[in-house]
């Protein structure tokens, strides 16, 4: 609705088109990652590309982007929300005045969206952002009471002070295992995620000086804007979409056996289709497979050692809660391509 | 000024130092979030990606370069044609750690001049071995030729002197000054002798210097403790061993010839060894091949009993950390 009565009033045109194309670009984004993958997984080379696209099926691929993209859209919708808000309550009349991106979106985007953000969220970032997500919500909550009700001294007193207090009251016990355990380990970086939050809601309640608060908010949050697909390409390049294994071929006479890597494309009733890390692809006939083992991928060793009650700073709570599977033997030694 | 007046200019002072810690409390999220990305895009790789790296995927077997005729260190029995010895047990637990099982790991007899070069005999042609442990002492010279590449070092001894049974105590290098001195010709006991004014008569293998010994011709050996105690062992009634007082301390390294990936994995493997309590793999190789000779060695000690400091590898997700 708002797109229509925006259309319709003079100086705002540029904007409206660049919104309509915004909604034009997003679902054709990842169409193109989805193939843009491909082609990588192809090593750029077409006739690879189109024996995958022949074998690879749609869901497979888009199973793989939701899978290593889901923490991506609250990261998006809270911080632009939030700056969103930052803006209109640190300039209240040049918000009014000359809406920006950053205060349409934060407009229109309703409560209980903001709410099941949140929760989703909390169900999908790693344990070591969890309380930059806290201080994202009570920031959010904080800038909306104070956009709302500007005079109202007694709430905004509560939900600017009072509030972020409490929070970083709770926090601080839950999280300072951790913290300790990142010091102890020399993870400086992560024992200042888990920290600085909690301290940093209190200053980001209020407004910053008006003169600047345009820049200040629009130039990172537009940079942040135009590199965020690119970031999410490098993602999903690195995401893997095929499943690893190792082929133990049988042993001619008089030679030792072979074993296979790479990445299973297709099984028929005679070839196993594989594509190594080269990009060659390989058919290896079914009557030549002694064993056949999956192997594990890299992306799952975590890097940090902390941990919080058994809970690794490096899973979401999703991942920690859900039964995970047993890693299994770490020595199979035909994944490093050597038969058993 | 007026009470209003006072306190409304107070207010907006306050206001004034809010904006400003917002501000800041706003670039310190911006550093963070910075710091963030770029521990995640520069993180370590893991132990599969540097065994990738180091083209030991697919490698079907490991080819050690080690010596056969140290007793204690490295000896092939003529017989049987089976390897051992303390170098022995360090490949097969480093063999183990990148993932080889021991009938995977092949040892190649590799001489002194060679190691540098990471070439060995195989049969009637050399080839190119992954690694040389070979009681490689590291030293700045070796660290600087083009594909040598240390690990952490596995093994601390010092230079000492072996003569025949009876000889007079040798208490320092210069009680051999003008005598005949056998060491090996790339050993970096040469240096010690050659202070000390002995005749120092450099030779291509110990068997050489053995036979000198026995026949009279050379009145001593010098080289690494470690590897002298073996022989004095193997005949304690002919040989003697004598402790010359050197400061200087004898390192042995894993030379992975230039291959930086190899270094860390074999880094990674000693550190683990150290750092494990429930790997005891180098304190069982100590106590098998050179606690039983130190007894028939003393005054000498073979070599120090716990396994060298390895500093912390840079390696996501080690086994032992």
């Amino acid at each position: 609705m708002r797109v229509a009565e925006d259309v319709g009033k003079p100086g705002r045109e540029p904007e409206a088109r660049s919104f309509q194309w915004t909604l034009a670009l997003l679902p054709a984004f990842p169409i193109v990652l989805l193939v843009l993958r491909l082609w990588h997984l192809g090593r750029q080379d077409l006739n690879t590309m189109l024996v995958l696209v022949q074998n690879v099926g749609p869901l497979d691929l888009v199973s793989a982007l939701v899978i290593s993209t889901m923490w991506v859209p609250p990261v998006v919708l809270l911080t632009g929300h939030a700056l969103g808000l930052l803006y209109q309550v640190s300039a209240p009349a040049r918000a009014a005045k000359r809406p920006t991106w950053l205060t349409r979106t934060a407009d229109a985007t309703p409560d209980w969206a903001i709410g099941f953000t949140v929760m989703w969220a909390a169900l999908t970032w790693q344990l070591r952002f969890l309380p930059a997500l806290a201080m994202a919500a009570v920031v959010i909550l904080a800038l909306t009471v104070r956009k709302r009700h500007p005079e109202d001294g007694r709430r905004i007193r509560v939900a600017c002070l009072y509030v972020p207090l409490v929070a970083a009251a709770a926090t601080y016990p839950l999280v300072w295992p951790a913290i300790t355990s990142a010091v102890s380990h020399g993870e400086i970086t992560l024992a200042l995620v888990l920290a600085l939050p909690p301290v940093l809601t209190l200053a980001l309640t209020g407004p910053i000086p008006e003169r600047i608060a345009r820049p200040v908010i629009h130039a990172p949050a537009t940079a942040v804007a135009l590199a965020g697909p690119f970031v999410l390409l490098a993602i999903f390049l690195r995401t893997p979409v095929l499943p690893s294994v190792a082929i133990q071929l049988e042993a001619l006479e008089g030679e030792s056996a072979e074993v296979v890597l790479g990445y299973v494309v297709a099984v028929d009733d005679t070839v196993t289709t594989l594509l190594d890390d080269s990009g060659t692809v390989r058919f290896v006939p079914n009557t030549a497979v002694e064993a056949k083992v999956l192997c594990a991928g890299a992306e799952s060793v975590p890097y940090s050692e902390v941990d919080l009650h058994g809970w690794h700073v490096e899973e979401s709570l999703m991942e920690w809660y859900l039964p995970d599977r047993d890693p299994g033997p770490t020595d199979e030694v035909r994944c490093a391509g050597r038969p058993r | 000024m007026t009470r209003v007046g006072a306190a409304n200019t107070r207010r907006n002072r306050w206001k004034i130092v809010g904006a400003l810690a917002s501000l800041v409390a706003l670039v310190a999220v911006a550093v963070l979030i910075w710091l963030v990305i770029d521990e995640l895009v520069d993180r370590p790789p893991t132990a599969a990606d540097l065994t990738e790296q180091a083209g030991l995927v697919g490698t079907a077997e490991l080819r050690v370069g080690v010596k056969d005729d140290i007793p204690g260190v490295a000896y092939r029995d003529p017989e049987t044609g089976e390897f051992s010895g303390f170098d022995i047990d360090i490949a097969y637990m480093i063999a183990a750690d990148l993932g080889f099982q021991p009938h995977q790991v092949r040892f190649m007899v590799i001489e002194d001049e060679d190691r540098p070069k990471m070439r060995a005999r195989d049969g009637d042609k050399h080839i190119t071995v992954h690694l040389v442990i070979a009681h490689y002492s590291i030293n700045k010279t070796r660290e600087d030729e083009a594909r040598v590449s240390f690990s952490a070092p596995y093994l601390f001894t010092e230079q000492s002197v072996m003569t025949r049974r009876g000889h007079t105590p040798v208490h320092d290098m210069s009680d051999l000054a003008g005598r005949p001195v056998c060491t090996v010709s790339t050993s970096t006991s040469m240096s010690p002798a050659e202070e000390a004014d002995a005749d120092v008569m450099p030779k291509q293998n110990y068997a050489e210097c053995l036979r000198g010994l026995r026949d009279g011709t050379f009145e001593a050996v010098t080289s690494d403790a470690a590897i002298l105690a073996g022989f004095v062992a193997a005949e304690p009634e002919v040989f003697e061993h004598h402790d010359i007082g050197l400061a200087l301390t004898e390192s042995w390294g894993v030379n992975t010839g230039g291959n930086e990936a190899l270094r860390t994995l074999v880094n990674m493997s000693l550190r683990c060894s150290l750092t494990d309590p429930n790997d005891r793999d180098w304190e069982d190789a100590y106590d098998k091949h050179l606690r039983p000779i130190e007894k028939v060695n003393l005054p000498q000690p073979v070599a120090i009993d716990e396994q060298p400091q390895v500093d912390e590898v840079n390696v996501r997700g080690t086994p032992c950390e």
